[in-house]
C-alpha cells in the first residue's frame, strides 16, 4: 500500500547519516534533560509513531518514525529542545497525550518528538476566579475529578477523559458531550504558556491586576485567535507549556459513587440530577427539542448519539450489541437526545425538570429517565408511544421477542428493579465522566473516523448529518463501513445553542488493505459536500491536503495560515503536516483521489426524511 | 473470517488481529475512568510511570509486539528492557478490556517468550531460571530445603491427599515470610480443614518461568505437576501464594488438564469464620487497608479456553463465533480478604482509591524485584503513599511477594505491613506468632 496523501515521504537521509544525526541529536539533547529522558531506542520511537488513523495519512498504520523522543522536565527544557533543533535544521514536534496521528511524525529522521508527559501538574485551582492552570500532560478525567472537590466542573472533548486539556484548547478544537452548558475547548482557554517556534517564551492572554488569567483575548489582535485559531495548528506553531481554563459550577458531590464492576460500572445518579434519554418524532422534531433545550438554559449536557454507540456504550462485546441491535425497538432510536440536567436544591431540580417535561409534552416526545416510579412508568409510556410511531406495528412484533431478550438478558445484570435506572446511570457516566466514548467507536471494526462537524446552527448540523449519511450510505453498501444504519451523526449544542455540530462516524476495520483509501475518499467526498450545501467548514478540513482544495472555497484561511506559520516560524522547525506546510503541493496519489470523488458522487436528497 | 484457537499458548502471530485494534488511546494508563478518584492516584500502570516514555504502557508493549510482527525492529537489548520493564500487573489488561477484547496481558507473556527465544533471558534472571531447572524452585540452593519450616511447628500431616495446602516457594524458602506462613497453617488447623502439605516435595508452579518467558521449562514444570496432582487424585489445592493460584488458574488450562478446584487460602478462610468454625475473638485496634495482589484479583480469573472464528458481520462488524469469553478481571477474589479483616473486631477497614480490580500494584511481580529493584522500590513508595492518603496505620495484603516488596519501603513512614495471616492470627489467637 501507498500512501494516500502524500505525507509520509522517504528519508531524505542515508541510513549512515540517519544514524549520526539520531546520536548527535541524543547527545546533545542529553545536555538537556538527562540522559534518562531522551532515546532514539526504535522499540520506543515506535510506540510514537503508531497510531490511530495512521492508514488514511500513509496506507499503514504506522506513521514515520522520528529521529529520536525527548521528555522535557519544564518550560525552560522544552524552550532549550525548541532552539536546539532551530540551530540543527531538524523539525519537532510536541505531543501531550498523543492520541492521533497529527501529533506524530509524517517523514522519517526529520524530527524530534517532544513528549510532555513529564509535565503534568495541575498548577491551581481557582475556584473562586472559575479557572485553573494546567500543564500538558492533565487529561480532562484528572481535572475533572479535582474539580468537583471544590463545587466546580471542566469541559471535556468528546475524544474522553484520558486526553490532554491543554492539547484540545490550545491545538485543537474540542466538541464534547457538555458543550452547551461548558463550551467549547477553544472558548475556555484564557491564557496559555507558549515555547514559539524559536523558542521565546511568551505568556498569552489577559492578566488581571494580581497577574492571574482573567481572559484569553487581551486588548488588539486576538494572539490566541493567531496561535490557535478555530482549528488550532495542531503542533504546527511550537509548544504550549501551560494553559489556564475556564471551570464551570458543579452542582453534584465532591466524588461520584461508583458501584459494579467492569464492565458494567454504575455511577450513582447523584440528588437533583435528571439523566433522561429524550425521544422526539423526526428530524424536525430534533430541531425543535434542541433548541428549545439550549433557550431554556436547563441543561448540563444535551448529547445526541446514534442507536449504534447508544448500543455500544450499553453492551460489553460486539457479540451482545448484535443481539440487542437487530431489535427494532433499539435500532430505530434514532430521533434521541441524551439530557444531563444537574441542579442545586430540589427547588431548581423541580423547575428544571418541569421545563424539560413541558418541551417534551408540547413536541409529543417522551423520556427514560431516573424519575420517581409513578412519572417514570408515564414518561416511558411515552417514550414507547413515540418510538412505536416509528416502528409501527410490524415492528412492535418483530420486536416482542427481542425487547424480552434484552430485558432478561440486562435483567439479570443489573437487578429486573434497577434495569432502567440502570441505563440512566450508563448514559450518566458516559456522558458527565466521557469514560465510555472508547466502546461506542473503536469497538465495531476496530477503529472509526468522523466527518462533517460544522460548527452550526443546530438544523444546519442536522442538515449536514443528513447530508453526511447519505454519502456514508454508498459505502456501507459497499462493504467497507460498519452498516450502522447510514445515521451515526454524534454532537449536541454548545453555549445553550449559540452553535452546535453534528459530525457523521464511520466504523471499519483498519486491517482492511483499502481501509485508507475509503476513509479518504469519505472524508473528501463529505468535504466537498459541506461546502456545496453550505454547511460551513467541516471539521476535516484543516491540514495542507484538504485546505488545499477547500480554502478557496471557505475564504482562503490557508493563506492566512501561511502568513503566521512564516511569520512565527521562518526556519519551518515546528513540523506542520497537519497545519500548514509552505510550498505544499498536492501528491498524485491525492489529485487522483480527487479526481474520483468528483467524477462519481452520493446524490443527496434532502426532501424527505431518510432514515 | 478466520478460524482460531485459544486453547493453549499464544504467539505474537496468532494474536496479532487483537494488538492490530489498538489505537494508541491510552486509556491503558489509567483506571476505567469513571472509577478515578483523584489526580495523584489517577495511573494504573507503575511501568508508565516510572519510565514514563508511551512504550512503558501496555499499549507501548502492544506496539512493540506490532512492530516485531511487522518486522520494524529487532529483539535488542533495549527491546528487551522495555519489555521486561513491567509488573505484568494485568492493570493495563483490565482497563483496556473496560472497553475492548483486547488481550494486553497475552500479547505481553508471548512478548516475552518472543524475546525469549529469540535472545534468551536478562542476566538477572538466568539466574531464577538456573535455580528452577537445577533444584525446583526460583531460589538460591542455599537458602535452605522446602519442608524446614516444617520443623516449627507440629500436627502437619505431609504428602498427597484429596486437599493439598500449596505452601509454595516463596512461603517456603523466604526466612522472613515464614511467620506468616506459620500463621496461616495454625489457623487452618484451628479451624479444622483437614490437609497435607508435600514438604521438599512440593513441585513449582512455574510461575517465575512463565513470567520470565521461558515456555518450554513453564511447560515441563507444568506438566510434571499436573501429572503428580492428577495421579495422587486430588481433588483441591488450597494456595497460600496468590502467585501460584493465578498460574494454576489462569495459565494450567493452556498446558494441561488438571483435576483439582483450585482455591486461594483467605477463601477457604472466609468460610472457616462464616461457618464459625474460626473465631476472630481479640481486638486488633487499627486503621487498616487492603492492597489487592494483582495475582488474588484480576489476573486470577479462570482461563476460558475458545476455539472459534472471527468473522465480519453487517459489513465491518467484527462479531466472534461462538462468543469468545473475555476476561476483564472482575472475578478475582476481592471480597472474601475484605470479609475477613472486616470480622476483625477493633480494626477499620479504609479502602485506597485504587482498589479491587483496579488496584495499583506493589512492583513485585514480573521479575521486576530481580531485575529492576528500583523500580519495584519506587512503585512500592507510591502504593504506601496512597495507603497513607487514607490515614492507615497497617498496610493488608496476602501475597508474599507484595508484602516482601511494600515492607522494603516503609522506611519511617509509620506504617506496617501484614498479612494478612499475620492480622487474622492475632484476631484469632491474640498474637502474631
Ligand atoms: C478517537 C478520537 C476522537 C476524537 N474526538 C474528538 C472530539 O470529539 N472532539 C474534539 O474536539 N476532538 C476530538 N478528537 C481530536 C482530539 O481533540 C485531539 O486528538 C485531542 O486533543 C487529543 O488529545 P491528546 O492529548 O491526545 O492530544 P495530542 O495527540 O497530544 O495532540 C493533539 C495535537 O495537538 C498538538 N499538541 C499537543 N500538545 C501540544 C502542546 N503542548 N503544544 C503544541 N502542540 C501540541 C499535537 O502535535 C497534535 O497535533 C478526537 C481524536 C481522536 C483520536
Ligand atoms: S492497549 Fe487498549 S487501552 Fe491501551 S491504547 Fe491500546 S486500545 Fe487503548
Ligand atoms: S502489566 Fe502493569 S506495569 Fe505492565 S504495562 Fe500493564 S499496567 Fe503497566
Amino acid at each position: 500500500m501507498g500512501s494516500v496523501l502524500g505525507v509520509s515521504g522517504e528519508s531524505t537521509l542515508t541510513e549512515e547519516e540517519a544514524a549520526a544525526l539520531r546520536d548527535e541529536v541524543v547527545a546533545e539533547l542529553a545536555l538537556v534533560v538527562g540522559d534518562r529522558w531522551v532515546t532514539a531506542e526504535p522499540a520506543i520511537l515506535d510506540g510514537y509513531a503508531w497510531q490511530y488513523l495512521a492508514e488514511a495519512a500513509t496506507g499503514e498504520r504506522w506513521m514515520a518514525r522520528p529521529l529520536a523522543v525527548v521528555l522535557p522536565g519544564c518550560t525552560e527544557d522544552v524552550a532549550e529542545i525548541v532552539r536546539h533543533c532551530n540551530h540543527k535544521g531538524i523539525q519537532f514536534k510536541a505531543v501531550s497525550t498523543g492520541f492521533g496521528a497529527w501529533g506524530a511524525a509524517a517523514q522519517p529522521d526529520s524530527m524530534v518528538q517532544i513528549d510532555l508527559r513529564r509535565m503534568d501538574r495541575i498548577l491551581e485551582i481557582d475556584a473562586k476566579n472559575m479557572y485553573a492552570v494546567v500543564e500538558p500532560y492533565v487529561t480532562g478525567n484528572q481535572l475533572q475529578t479535582e474539580a468537583f472537590s471544590v463545587g466546580l466542573n471542566t469541559h471535556i472533548a468528546g475524544v474522553g477523559g484520558q486526553t490532554s486539556v491543554l492539547a484540545s484548547a490550545t491545538s485543537m478544537m474540542g466538541q464534547g458531550w457538555d458543550g452547551v452548558s461548558m463550551s467549547f475547548s477553544c472558548r475556555n482557554l484564557l491564557g496559555a504558556e507558549w515555547v514559539t517556534p524559536e523558542g521565546e517564551i511568551v505568556r498569552i492572554g489577559s492578566f488581571e491586576s494580581a497577574g492571574r488569567w482573567f481572559a484569553g483575548d487581551g486588548p488588539g489582535p486576538s494572539i490566541r485567535g493567531v496561535f490557535r485559531g478555530f482549528a488550532g495548528a495542531l503542533g504546527g506553531l511550537g509548544v504550549f507549556t501551560k494553559a489556564a481554563v475556564k471551570l464551570y459550577p458543579w452542582e453534584g458531590p465532591e466524588a461520584l459513587e461508583v458501584g459494579g464492576a467492569s464492565p458494567y460500572y454504575e455511577t450513582e445518579i447523584p440528588e437533583h440530577h435528571l439523566s433522561a434519554l429524550c425521544i422526539v418524532d423526526d428530524w424536525k422534531g430534533m430541531a425543535e427539542l434542541g433548541y428549545r433545550l439550549g433557550d431554556a438554559g436547563i441543561a448540563l449536557a444535551v448529547s445526541r448519539n446514534a442507536p449504534s454507540v447508544m448500543g455500544a456504550v450499553l453492551t460489553a462485546d460486539n457479540n451482545e450489541f448484535a443481539d440487542i441491535y437487530e431489535v427494532p425497538f433499539v435500532h430505530e432510536l434514532y430521533y434521541t437526545l441524551v439530557v444531563i440536567i444537574q441542579a442545586d436544591d430540589a427547588e431548581e431540580f423541580a423547575y428544571k425538570v418541569d421545563v424539560l417535561k413541558t418541551i417534551l409534552r408540547e413536541l409529543d416526545g417522551g423520556m427514560i429517565a431516573n424519575l420517581p416510579a409513578h412519572e417514570y412508568t408515564y414518561w416511558l409510556g411515552r417514550f414507547i408511544r413515540t418510538l412505536s410511531r416509528r416502528v409501527k406495528a410490524k415492528g412492535l412484533l418483530k420486536s416482542a421477542p427481542g425487547t424480552l431478550g434484552l430485558f432478561r438478558t440486562f435483567g439479570k445484570r443489573y437487578g429486573y428493579r434497577k434495569l432502567t435506572s440502570s441505563m440512566s446511570a450508563l448514559l450518566y457516566e458516559a456522558v458527565v465522566r466521557s469514560g465510555l466514548n472508547m466502546r461506542g467507536v473503536f469497538r465495531f471494526g476496530g477503529t472509526f473516523w468522523t466527518a462533517m462537524g460544522s460548527l452550526a446552527s443546530w438544523d444546519n448540523a442536522i442538515k449536514g448529518a443528513r447530508v453526511g449519511a447519505q454519502i456514508k450510505k454508498r459505502y456501507i453498501d459497499e462493504g467497507k463501513f460498519f452498516d450502522d444504519g447510514a445515521d451515526n451523526a454524534w454532537g449536541g449544542l454548545y453555549e445553550n445553542g449559540a452553535y452546535s455540530h453534528l459530525e457523521e462516524l464511520a466504523c471499519y476495520d483498519p486491517t482492511d488493505d483499502d481501509s485508507g483509501a475509503n476513509v479518504i475518499g469519505y472524508i473528501f467526498e463529505t468535504n466537498l459536500a459541506s461546502a456545496e450545501h453550505f454547511l460551513s467548514l467541516p471539521l476535516n478540513a484543516c491540514g495542507p491536503q484538504a485546505s488545499t482544495f477547500f480554502s478557496p472555497l471557505c475564504g482562503g484561511y490557508q493563506n492566512w495560515q501561511l502568513a503566521i506559520k512564516n511569520t512565527y516560524d521562518p526556519n519551518n522547525a515546528s513540523e506542520g503536516s497537519s497545519y500548514v506546510i509552505p510550498d505544499y503541493k498536492p501528491g498524485r496519489g491525492l489529485r487522483k483521489l480527487a479526481g474520483n470523488v468528483m467524477s462519481d458522487r452520493a446524490e443527496i436528497d434532502l426532501t424527505q426524511d431518510d432514515l | 473470517m478466520a478460524t482460531r484457537s485459544e486453547t493453549r499458548h499464544q504467539s505474537l502471530d496468532d494474536l496479532d488481529h487483537l494488538a492490530a485494534k489498538c489505537p494508541r488511546c491510552s486509556l491503558c494508563k489509567f483506571p476505567p475512568l469513571v472509577a478515578v478518584r483523584s489526580h495523584a492516584r489517577s495511573s494504573i500502570c507503575p511501568s508508565y510511570d516510572e519510565y514514563k516514555y508511551h512504550s512503558h504502557s501496555g499499549s507501548g508493549r502492544v506496539i512493540i509486539a506490532n512492530a516485531l510482527h511487522d518486522g520494524r525492529i529487532d529483539v535488542t537489548e533495549g527491546t528487551r528492557d522495555v519489555i521486561f520493564q513491567c509488573t505484568m500487573c494485568g492493570g493495563c489488561d483490565m482497563s483496556c478490556k473496560f472497553s475492548t477484547d483486547i488481550e494486553i496481558s497475552e500479547i505481553m507473556f508471548a512478548l516475552r517468550a518472543e524475546s525469549h527465544e529469540r535472545c534468551g533471558p536478562l542476566p538477572a534472571h538466568a539466574q531464577v531460571l538456573d535455580n528452577l531447572r537445577g533444584h525446583g524452585h526460583p531460589f538460591d540452593a542455599t537458602g535452605g530445603s522446602k519442608d524446614d519450616w516444617l520443623a516449627e511447628i507440629t500436627g502437619v500431616r505431609t504428602g498427597l491427599s484429596k486437599r493439598v495446602l500449596l505452601v509454595g516457594s516463596s512461603y517456603a524458602l523466604l526466612p522472613d515470610r515464614r511467620r506468616t506462613l506459620l500463621n496461616l497453617v495454625r489457623l487452618l488447623q484451628v479451624a479444622g480443614v483437614e490437609f497435607t502439605v508435600l514438604g521438599a516435595d512440593e513441585p513449582d508452579t512455574g510461575t517465575m518461568a512463565l513470567h520470565i518467558g521461558d515456555r518450554d521449562l513453564f511447560d515441563t514444570l507444568a506438566r510434571d505437576f499436573v501429572g503428580i496432582f492428577n495421579t495422587a487424585g486430588v481433588e483441591e489445592i488450597v494456595c497460600a501464594d496468590p502467585e501460584d493460584f493465578a498460574t494454576l488458574r489462569a495459565h494450567f488450562g493452556k498446558v494441561g488438564d488438571l483435576h483439582a478446584t483450585v482455591r486461594h487460602a483467605v477463601e477457604v478462610l472466609d468460610e472457616a469464620v462464616a461457618a464459625g468454625s474460626l473465631t476472630l475473638r481479640h481486638r486488633v485496634s487499627h486503621r487498616a487497608t487492603y492492597h489487592d495482589p494483582c495475582s488474588l484479583g484480576r489476573r486470577s480469573e479462570e482461563y476460558q479456553a475458545w476455539d472459534g472464528e472471527t468473522k465480519k458481520i453487517m459489513g465491518q462488524l467484527i462479531v466472534t463465533d461462538p462468543p469468545r469469553p473475555v476476561n476483564r478481571g472482575t472475578h478475582g477474589v476481592y471480597e472474601p480478604p475484605r470479609r475477613l479483616l472486616q470480622a476483625v473486631p477493633g480494626l477499620e477497614l479504609v479502602e485506597m482509591p485504587r482498589r479491587r480490580e483496579y488496584a495499583y500494584c506493589c512492583g513485585g511481580s514480573g521479575g521486576v524485584p530481580q531485575a529492576y529493584p528500583e523500580f519495584a522500590s519506587h512503585t512500592a513508595h507510591e502504593r504506601l503513599d496512597e495507603a497513607g492518603d487514607v490515614g492507615a496505620e497497617i498496610v493488608v495484603s496476602a501475597c508474599p511477594g507484595c508484602e516482601r516488596n511494600l515492607d522494603g519501603a516503609t522506611d519511617g513512614r509509620g506504617v506496617e505491613v501484614l498479612g494478612i495471616y499475620d492480622v487474622l492470627a492475632e484476631a484469632a489467637f491474640g498474637n502474631r506468632g
